[in-house]
């Protein structure tokens, strides 16, 4: 039926064009909450989920009440959903839209799966008007036929297809999400929403995760928490950590200084009623027996200042410096995560150094590097006096320059290629400044420009 | 006389107890302190700078900011071993109004950029979170908390906070109150910093990096202990402040006496 018609028939229609990035992301936040049956959730296009629920169907207390419990929480949801229980999810798809629904005991697929259109497969179209021209209509007209004939018609695809539905061959369902190598959680006949539950649960589940991960001597690197509401919101929190943790209290602080930095809180609505915590990125702990000074106790103390700060912050805040071994001063330091386990990072920092004489380099850097008016003499002399935010300088001491070319080796045709003249300066007040002035007069360029890139102590 | 030689030493004990425990509340008597490298302050401090305190370093005037930096950074430097974690807490503002710690200029300023944790914070809520928790950590010597500006939530009740955990931790803490004014509660000592021309030959070098620092507060020894005004060097070879008083060396076109008093180039305007 075209719009013109329907609209004809109906005039109070409200036309909504379709969004299919909208419901894609609405099918993403049904497979979230889906979790909650098992961590190994599929999408299936453009309005399916599979769900891989061997071994967790005892859980809810058999495969029936799992079935019931889904379908029913998500109908309560406002969702039409049908649903089936079958060997391979090829063929639980096409009972679920095309049978009966329910559960299909082990071997019964074939069989189930005969009466259905061939539109069961999930073949698209124009495979389907193909078979429809030959009189294929159903899979019971194709099942029992030589394979031959067919394979060399429709290709191996279709039959594989066939295969799958009918339960013939295994099928394996991709997950959405890397599946956590350790997983302990809380179910809630009453849902739960005050601040102090939460928390105490969150400590009896990392008390559970750390006895299943101490089992294989391993600590998490990333743990994750989620929260299941009732009205079907899944909310993930994520913390990384500067070293193993298996720690129960330590995980619990990290989590409690996750929740209290939330931009927007943590809304329980109606009450959560499963909370699952997983270790989503595992190391090997070494054990070390503290010394006797304690100093195991110390670097302990120092990685956990770091986790702190970065669940607080956003590890890309809290940062440690390492030297680049180039004499570019813009990329003579770099600053990395202190998360990311460099903690003994090269201490190689050879600056040339003498008794007498004043630091080489500025405490500071200003990045970018800040234009300035400058009088200098010319063609290439120290500058005289200038402008920096506005204020002007009268140069009382001028050291350099000191010229440094760029790394001629990197660049290509990007960057900075002007060599720079660095001069180390200090004003009539005192206060001591790194300027530059870039390009060389004559050679590089007509108009060599000034800029401010540090300041001195 | 029928006290048993038992009561009496437990006695004794207890009162020890008491003692060390007060000493560690109110005074800090037993605290470790650390020279400057100057004898005359070390002296007037008591025997050199507190640790497990706050101290508390102003900029005279928005052009003292990085000899304000400078300063905080010597201090930084005595009181850190080469081979122990430091922590730098900065906000975003004064970073960028400043500019970022640069290695190999701390290098060779003479502390160990590879031991330096720096934390960016985007308010002074943030701020003040990551330093009471940088001052609990024990394997720290000392951490650099640099808020921009005044922020309210730097009172009274914040910056005890801070005394009681430094004191717990033994890390002292430097405040580097860049772009503020209105000083902290809790600081043990307080220094106005102003920049200084270095000493030296020609007017084609620079000399070592020079501070004129003046001690506004000094509660080390007790409340209103005296202050005084020093023209310091910091030897960046030493990790150690030196006394720069002979104006010999000062370049010609500094046109302020050493003993001006503080205020007046507050007052004079950048031509």
């Amino acid at each position: 039926m075209t719009l013109a018609t329907a609209r004809a028939r109906h005039p109070a229609f409200t036309v909504v064009e379709h969004n299919p990035m909208a419901d894609q992301a609405f099918l993403e936040r049904i497979a979230d909450w889906c979790e909650r049956y098992t961590p190994c959730v599929g999408l299936v296009a453009p309005d399916g989920l599979a769900l891989d629920i061997t071994g967790a169907a005892h859980l809810l207390g058999g495969e029936e009440k799992l079935l019931a419990d889904c379908l029913n929480r998500l109908s309560l949801q406002g969702l039409s959903v049908r649903g089936a229980i079958s060997g391979t999810a090829e063929s639980a798809r096409a009972i679920a839209l095309f049978g009966q629904g329910g559960i299909i005991a082990p071997g019964g697929e074939a069989a189930a799966a005969l009466p259905l259109p061939l539109a069961a497969l999930g073949i698209d179209n124009k495979l389907l008007k193909a078979l429809a021209k030959l009189g294929f209509k159903r899979i019971n007209q194709i099942a029992g036929q030589a394979r031959a004939p067919f394979v060399a018609r429709f290709g191996n695809d279709f039959m594989d297809r066939l295969d799958q539905v009918q339960g013939l061959v295994q099928s394996t369902i991709s997950p959405r999400r890397p599946i956590a190598a350790y997983v302990a959680e809380r179910r809630f006949a009453e849902p739960i929403g005050h601040e102090d539950d939460i928390h105490r649960t969150i400590l009896t589940l990392a008390a559970d995760l750390a006895r299943l991960m101490e089992k294989q001597g391993e600590g998490a690197r990333r743990l994750e928490l989620g929260f299941f509401r009732t009205d079907g919101i899944m909310r993930r929190l994520e913390i990384e950590t500067a070293r193993p943790l298996r720690d129960p209290k330590a995980i619990m602080r990290l989590f409690r200084e996750r929740l209290d930095a939330l931009a927007d809180p943590l809304d329980p609505g109606f009450g959560f009623d499963v909370i699952r915590l997983s270790a989503a990125i595992t190391e090997v702990i070494s054990i070390h027996e503290p010394d006797f000074a304690g100093q195991n106790d110390l670097a302990e103390d120092f990685a956990s200042l770091i986790e702190h700060l970065g669940v607080r912050l956003t590890p890309a805040r809290v940062l440690q410096l390492q030297s680049e071994d180039t004499h570019w001063p813009d990329r003579a330091a770099r600053f990395l995560p202190a998360q990311n386990g460099n903690t003994a990072l090269a201490a190689d920092w050879d600056v040339w150094r003498e008794q007498d004489f004043s630091p080489l380099r500025p405490i500071r850097m200003l990045e970018p590097p800040e234009p300035i008016d400058v009088i200098a003499e010319v063609p290439d002399g120290a500058p005289i006096r200038f402008r920096w935010r506005r204020v002007f300088h009268v140069v009382i001491k001028a050291e350099g320059p000191e010229r440094i070319a760029p790394e001629w080796w990197r660049l290509n045709g990007q960057g900075p290629s002007l060599t720079r003249d660095y001069f180390r300066i200090e004003n009539e007040y005192g206060t001591r400044f790194w300027i530059f002035r870039e390009g060389i007069f004559g050679r590089e360029c007509e108009h060599p420009k000034w800029f401010m890139h540090g300041l001195f102590g | 006389m029928s006290v048993t030689r038992e009561a009496f030493i437990a006695l004794k004990e207890t009162i020890k107890g008491i003692s060390r425990d007060g000493a560690r509340r109110f005074g800090g008597i037993e605290r470790d302190r650390t020279s400057i490298g100057i004898p005359e302050i070390d002296q007037i401090l008591g025997g050199g700078l507190l640790q497990g305190a706050t101290h508390e370093i102003m900029a005279l005037t928005p052009r003292d900011l990085s000899a304000a930096s400078g300063f905080a950074l010597g201090l930084v430097g005595l009181l850190s071993p080469r081979n122990t974690p430091w922590v730098w807490i900065r906000q975003d503002a004064a970073g960028q109004e400043l500019g970022e710690p640069y290695g190999p200029g701390l290098a060779s300023y003479g502390l160990n950029p590879a031991k330096l944790l720096l934390v960016q914070v985007p308010n002074a809520k943030e701020a003040l979170r990551a330093a009471e928790e940088s001052l609990r950590c024990q394997s720290l010597n000392v951490v650099l908390l640099e808020p921009w500006g005044d922020p309210k939530q730097l009172d009274l009740t914040a910056t005890r906070r801070f005394s009681l955990a430094a004191e717990e931790s033994g890390v002292t803490l430097i405040t580097l109150r860049s772009g503020g004014h209105s000083p902290l509660g809790s600081a043990r000592t307080r220094w106005d910093i102003s920049a200084l021309p270095s000493r030296s030959e020609t007017d084609f070098e620079l000399g070592l990096p020079a501070f004129l620092g003046r001690l506004v507060l000094n509660r080390q020894a007790g409340a209103g202990g005296p202050g005084g005004e020093w023209m310091m060097e910091w030897s960046h070879d030493k990790c150690l402040f030196r006394q720069a008083n002979s104006s010999l060396n000062l370049s010609s076109a500094c046109d302020r006496p050493a003993t001006e008093t503080p205020s007046a180039p507050a007052l004079r305007r950048t031509s």
